[in-house]
């Protein structure tokens, strides 16, 4: 018995450390956020532990250059806010539609179409961004805030996942309700959001936060600094100092921490990404 | 206009967009991977897939995609897997740990990029980037495997253990089995996430150039990108989806031999 309990205990020990590793580098980014300049190059000169681990004096030297010193930072900020709250909203009203198509007509081809759809969901960015490029160029939409938003906002993720979460829906509920009213913008409104706001809100903090992380869409799409994001300044240690950019990084997580901490529990549940498969 | 056609415009909005920024550029890239150069339309055959496929680069890139794709997902599928199974079976208290394990998911990794690059500034190899990809990619796997071990029935598991089963033999015999078609589609789904890893590979070495074990296909697209080469451009997408179908050719394949074996 005791055996077991030391097993339990040991087990239990582990979790709670791997957890603590994984938390680490957010709290970690925080903590080196609120050092003084000296302290964060002595540690990139050399990485030890006695360097690490060292004391330093608590400042807030970064954030005063990051928020006075460094105008840029504001238009960055406010094109990313603005940036994904655009591709947020369009992107699922788009999805919704889609996935109710998907979910409630019927006609032949549907499944190859879906299909596709799966498909290019798979598909990593090094094979989307040309396409994305070719049909932005032919369209003259290249260097403009909608050579960003556009290709994000038809990406094919929250049609499959919300379609997905249809899926389970009963449709006697719709049957019925076309009983009452024609409209199916009503039905869609007043019967079947409400019967899948857990997925909506999971597919819209997703969404939000891989609009918020895009890296390789201003760095290839847009040429005029004016159009960029937050994210191009965390690859560029060499022309910003690195204690602006850990100022940055926190005030770059603060949106998706906050998101994340009142949605976590819809995240799982609403993903239900597990279900996704093309029989059906 | 019925319901039902009005149900089938639905989809016209999202359909067009596919269409016009994905689908029919997609079918110029195939274009475009057969030509000479821009300027010079000469159909040439496949000669472009011949020179990207014997570029040392492309070798390298493609090199360091398959070595995380049979290193890195095997292990973090097993990780994840062994996560799930302590996180079900444990107390509700230690459960709420998920929270850690899932948050890096959703949190963008140019935020924290910063504290790797100090972390590992002095290490000289692939570690930081394969830490980066089980550090983001655990998450999505928990979720989906105990999803799936969440509905195993628990008499099921309380007659084995009343057969004086252990519980290693528990779960070899029994929860992967029963949660098999699970553990596929998390083995798909990282291969397919080894994929997108550049960004965070990107974000590390900045526009430096990469050291070779850290060379992934992505900067091999991206330099073509900037030099605008659409030939070998369109010939790296094409190969990059080609791998990918393989590979979930070859899932749904394994899926469907499972699921007719029952």
């Amino acid at each position: 018995m005791i055996n077991k309990k030391i097993k339990y205990f040991i087990i239990t020990a582990c979790i709670i450390l791997l957890a603590i590793i994984f938390i680490l580098p957010v709290f970690l980014t925080i903590m080196a956020s609120f050092v003084d300049e000296e302290k964060i190059n002595l540690i990139l000169g050399s990485n030890t532990w006695e360097n690490m681990i060292s004391p330093a004096k608590l400042s807030l030297s970064s954030y005063d250059q990051l928020l006075f010193d460094f105008f840029p930072f504001y238009r960055l900020f406010w094109n990313s806010i603005i940036y994904s709250t655009l591709i947020t909203f369009f992107a699922l009203l788009v999805g919704f539609l889609a996935g109710f198509s998907f979910y409630y007509s019927k006609y032949r081809g549907k499944k190859v179409i879906y299909i596709i759809y799966i498909l290019l969901m798979m598909m990593p960015l090094q094979v989307t961004i040309l396409p994305n490029y070719i049909g932005l160029r032919e369209m003259n939409l290249l260097n403009t805030p909608y050579a960003i938003i556009l290709p994000l906002v038809f990406s094919p993720f929250g049609v499959v996942i919300l379609r997905q979460y249809m899926s389970g829906l009963d449709v006697d509920i719709i049957e019925a309700a076309r009983l009452e009213t024609s409209s199916i913008i009503r039905i869609l409104i007043k019967v079947v959001a409400p019967q899948i706001k857990v997925c909506i809100s999971a597919v819209t903090l997703f969404i939000f936060v891989d609009s918020w992380s895009i890296v390789e869409q201003p760095l290839l799409l847009v040429k005029d600094q004016k159009l960029k994001t937050m994210t191009t300044l965390f690859s560029n240690t060499i022309d910003v100092g690195m204690d602006i950019i850990l100022a940055a990084s926190v005030i770059y997580l603060i949106p998706v921490l906050i998101l994340y901490c009142n949605f976590s529990q819809h995240l799982e549940e609403g993903l239900a990404l597990g279900r996704v498969s093309i029989h059906d | 206009m019925s319901f039902h056609t009005k149900s089938k415009l639905c989809l016209l909005p999202s359909l067009g967009g596919i269409l016009v920024f994905y689908l029919i550029p997609y079918i110029r890239v195939i274009c475009y991977s057969l030509i000479k150069s821009q300027f010079k339309k000469n159909f040439v055959g496949l000669k472009n897939y011949k020179d990207v496929l014997s570029n040392e680069y492309f070798q390298l890139a493609l090199k360091n995609t398959l070595l995380l794709i049979l290193v890195a997902v095997p292990l973090i599928v097993v990780f994840a897997l062994i996560l799930s199974i302590i996180l079900v079976t444990r107390t509700k208290w230690l459960h709420k740990t998920r929270f850690a394990f899932v948050m890096p998911m959703v949190l963008p990794a140019a935020g924290v990029i910063t504290i790797w690059k100090m972390i590992f500034s002095s290490f000289d190899s692939a570690l930081p980037i394969y830490t980066l990809f089980f550090w983001k990619n655990t998450g999505i796997l928990i979720i989906i495997l105990t999803a799936a071990l969440s509905t195993i029935e628990k008499e099921v598991m309380e007659a084995a253990q009343l057969d004086g089963v252990n519980n290693f033999q528990k779960h070899r015999y029994l929860t992967i089995p029963l949660i098999f078609p699970s553990i596929l589609f998390s083995l798909l789904l990282s291969i397919v996430n080894s994929f997108k890893i550049f960004r965070e590979s990107y974000l590390y070495y900045g526009n430096n150039y990469p050291p070779d074990h850290s060379y992934t296909l992505q900067y091999y697209m991206n330099n073509h990108f900037l030099k605008l080469n659409y030939q070998k451009l369109s010939v790296g997408a094409i190969l990059t989806s080609f791998i990918i179908l393989i590979i979930i050719g070859l899932g749904l394949l394994i899926q469907r031999r499972f699921s007719s074996d029952d």
